[in-house]
């Protein structure tokens, strides 16, 4: 049996001593960290739909006023966008081009540099908590070799596993789909089989997570391939499935307390500014400063603290294989 | 090697600005010949648009790939040369293009997170490493006098200020800023005009929840 409290304490004590962890916690947050904004604010959109609203209005307008309405806003509307239309079109072709291809190599270019620092800082800090745990000196070059020893197998490995999963699942749904071919009873069938497709689905989406965490850390703790470690990682994933799952939700946890923990202390700060400013103007606008000041500092270290985190989550991961190892192997 | 022979902070900063300086010869050139060469504010605006092309997109293109061959062939920038500092790997080896790249792509941008802590880190450190360094075993060490970089540096500060007070007054001779002005502040005035204009024809909900138009009471 798994002890899930001796591993996080022992990763307490590992993160909490050797500061070349946080470093590579650090990149691997800020890489793996969500990241593309929505696009169009909601001011623009609003104003969009405000356009709409004036055009349709005046259609309903009575002629004589609809008219009045054209010789007051129409000339000065028609020439900001003919201003505007005439720029965009005395642009040449050869520009847009250029930029385009720009934006396509900028945007590859940044693709790789991030699959590059997620796979190189997670063989880092897989390699350097073990290293941690048998009190040998952690360092940055140790982490940076290991790192870029097995970057490449960590991506192909997650990278086969998951496409082939995605491929599979779409090539299921489409045929499903078929379904709705048949007169009648095809919908039945359709929901019926939808159902169950979603089950199956979640189950094998849990499955293969568990089966890529264990696979990673096959790669860099046992140094194997990836064509080896799919099939031993496989193996290891039936006989420790639960375990898994279990560390899993622990590690989730910990990262969901964490970021309900900073979300909280920013809501009481903004709470503790409203309601001084209800009280008093001035001492408001004292507490704003403190407050605000304090807000910033929240904001900027939470990154260093998501990297902390990110690097206690992943010392439990090694310290959970080399307990399974004890036992399984 | 005692510490004093490592590069130091201020020696490896003033050769970082020295050489971000001098590639910033290029936009500031590029600038020049559109105001030199412009024949029509439609042409200078599009010189303009290609210029921040330039910036965004070729500059660190260009920063990149002359931070690395330096690197390669010279043991480090021309800032550094200038500084007497040399990159030399710790084991005394040639340095390779793959320590090259994670030096400069993957170290600066890990020394760059949190406030550039991994830069800060040279004072730290014993043998005056930043995040990169260590990640590419590399170090920088002082090989000769900086006195070259103390002489280059002003030189090129000075050379930068003539070439600016350059295209300022060409610029001002050809009446390429006060038509560049005049283009803004139109732009701006049509920009405003339509913000006006929708925030004046928003409709507006009576109590009954009726639409009633702002124009109706003409």
């Amino acid at each position: 049996m798994v002890d899930y409290y001796k591993i996080i304490q022992r990763s307490f004590e590992i993160v909490k001593k050797n500061k070349a962890l946080w470093v590579f916690g650090l990149v691997l947050a800020t890489v793996t960290s969500g990241g593309f904004s929505g696009g169009g604010s909601y001011t623009s959109s609003g104003k969009t739909e405000n356009l709409k609203k004036i055009f349709e209005q005046k259609e309903k307008l009575p002629k004589p006023v609809t008219e009045k309405l054209s010789q007051v806003l129409g000339l000065a509307t028609q020439n900001s966008y003919q201003f505007l239309t005439d720029i965009l079109s005395s642009i040449p072709l050869s520009f847009w081009l250029v930029l385009i291809l720009s934006i396509i190599l900028a945007i590859l270019f940044s693709l790789i540099l991030r699959i590059f620092l997620t796979n190189w800082a997670k063989g880092a800090l897989f390699y350097l908590a073990t290293d941690a745990d048998k009190g040998e000196e952690v360092t940055l070059e140790k982490g940076s070799d290991y790192g870029r020893k097995h970057w490449l197998n960590l991506f192909i490995f997650d990278l086969i596993l998951w496409a082939s999963f995605f491929l599979i699942s779409f090539s299921i749904l489409i045929i499903l789909f078929l379904f709705l071919l048949i007169p009648v009873i095809g919908p039945f069938i359709f929901v019926l089989l939808l159902v169950i497709f979603f089950f199956v689905f979640t189950a094998s989406a849990i499955f293969l997570t568990v089966w890529s965490v264990l696979g990673e850390l096959m790669i860099v703790l046992e140094d194997l391939t990836y064509k080896t470690a799919l099939s031993f990682s496989l193996e290891l994933t039936k006989k420790v499935f639960w375990q898994t799952l279990l560390m899993g939700i622990i590690n989730q946890g910990i990262g969901c307390l964490t970021s309900l923990f900073m979300g909280l202390i920013t809501i009481v700060i903004i709470m503790m500014i409203a309601f001084s400013f209800i009280i008093n103007p001035f001492f408001g606008l004292g507490m704003a400063i403190i407050s605000g000041t304090t807000l910033i500092l929240i904001f900027v270290f939470s990154l260093l603290f998501s990297g902390i985190i990110k690097a206690l989550t992943t010392t439990n991961w090694v310290l959970f294989y080399q307990e399974i190892k004890k036992t399984s192997f | 090697m005692e510490k004093e022979k490592y590069g130091s902070f201020l020696r490896r900063l003033l050769a970082y600005l020295f050489d971000q300086l001098l590639l910033f010869l290029i936009p500031l050139f590029l600038l020049l010949i559109i105001v030199y060469t412009c024949s029509s504010l439609k042409s200078f605006w599009l010189g303009l648009l290609w210029l921040l092309w330039e910036i965004l997109f070729l500059q660190q293109f260009l920063i990149t790939i002359y931070l690395i061959l330096t690197f390669l062939w010279f043991g480090g920038s021309l800032g550094k040369y200038l500084a007497g500092l040399r990159i030399e790997k710790e084991d005394g080896q040639k340095p390779k293009l793959t320590d090259a790249l994670i030096r400069y792509l993957v170290g600066y941008f890990v020394s760059g997170l949190f406030f550039g802590l991994g830069f800060w880190w040279i004072l730290k450190d014993k043998k005056r490493k930043a995040f990169h360094d260590h990640f590419a075993k590399t170090v920088v060490v002082e090989k000769e006098s900086s006195w070259p970089l103390i002489i280059a540096l002003p030189s090129l500060i000075v050379l930068l200020s003539v070439l600016i007070i350059n295209l300022i007054s060409v610029g001002r001779d050809r009446g390429v800023w006060q038509g560049a002005g005049k283009d803004l502040s139109i732009f701006g005035d049509q920009l405003s005009q339509i913000i006006l204009q929708e925030e004046n024809l928003s409709p507006k909900t009576l109590p009954d929840n009726k639409i009633n138009s702002p124009l109706e009471f003409r």
